[in-house]
């Protein structure tokens, strides 16, 4: 099993780790994706006319369009409290996100989606 | 309508179980922590979004004079962000290939 964590220590390891990450990379987003059923579901739920349908590709896109939703709240989250610098890793450890960290990027998010 | 109301529930359930890992995941890449209350207001927020989404779906598709929600409506909700355009263009585009290579691949067969 591999760290969950990449480690910060490590010298050759934390490098063979990063290529290793790079190619695994993908297959992890995936891993995390909202499952198209349940998007299925969801859509279907706010739909107002029974004979609407959503076909499967269209699912699959409204899933990676909720992806970068989420994904885009977090990141802006972060950036917000760093001053446009989400990557400042040093200082990032143990920065907690907060509801007011939302509440603050929360209406340029939904404009820009 | 207390079953709709449970069955809504139970929906609001699994999509917080899911922003719940997509947060997670996303906050183990910037090594940072979120709070419960971050993940259950972003589901509150990405459930007011899924809302607006199907009803827009809903009424472009009707617009084209179909009942099915396609690709191309899903694409004219980010008719305002070219980035997120290309972005979800780019999955449209892989999911066309690989129906064409599946369709490729059985008529062969």
């Amino acid at each position: 099993m591999p760290p969950k964590r990449p480690s910060t220590t490590g010298g050759e390891g934390a490098a063979a780790h990063r290529n290793d990450e790079a190619n695994r990379d993908r297959e992890e987003e995936r891993k995390a994706k909202i499952p198209p059923e349940l998007i299925a579901k969801l859509v279907k739920n706010f739909l107002e006319d029974e004979g609407t349908k959503v076909s499967g590709a269209a699912t699959k896109t409204v899933g990676e369009y909720m992806h970068l939703f989420l994904t885009e709240a977090v990141y802006r989250a972060v950036s917000n409290r760093r001053d446009g610098d989400p990557w400042a890793k040093t200082t990032n450890s143990g920065l907690m996100l907060e509801v007011e960290d939302l509440e603050k990027i929360s209406p340029q998010l939904l404009l820009d989606f | 309508m207390s079953s709709d109301d449970t069955e809504q529930e139970r929906l609001k359930s699994a999509l917080w179980y899911h922003v719940g890992k997509l947060v997670d995941e996303a906050c183990l890449d910037l090594d940072v922590n979120a709070t419960p209350q971050f993940i259950g207001s972003l589901t509150e927020l990405a459930w007011v979004q899924l809302d607006n989404i199907a009803k827009d779906l809903e009424n472009f598709s009707k617009h084209a004079n179909r009942s099915t929600v396609s690709t191309a409506d899903v694409l004219l909700l980010a008719r305002k962000n070219p980035d997120l355009h290309g972005l979800l263009q780019k999955v449209v585009d892989d999911e066309a290939a690989e129906r064409a290579a599946k369709a490729v691949g059985k008529s062969k067969r």
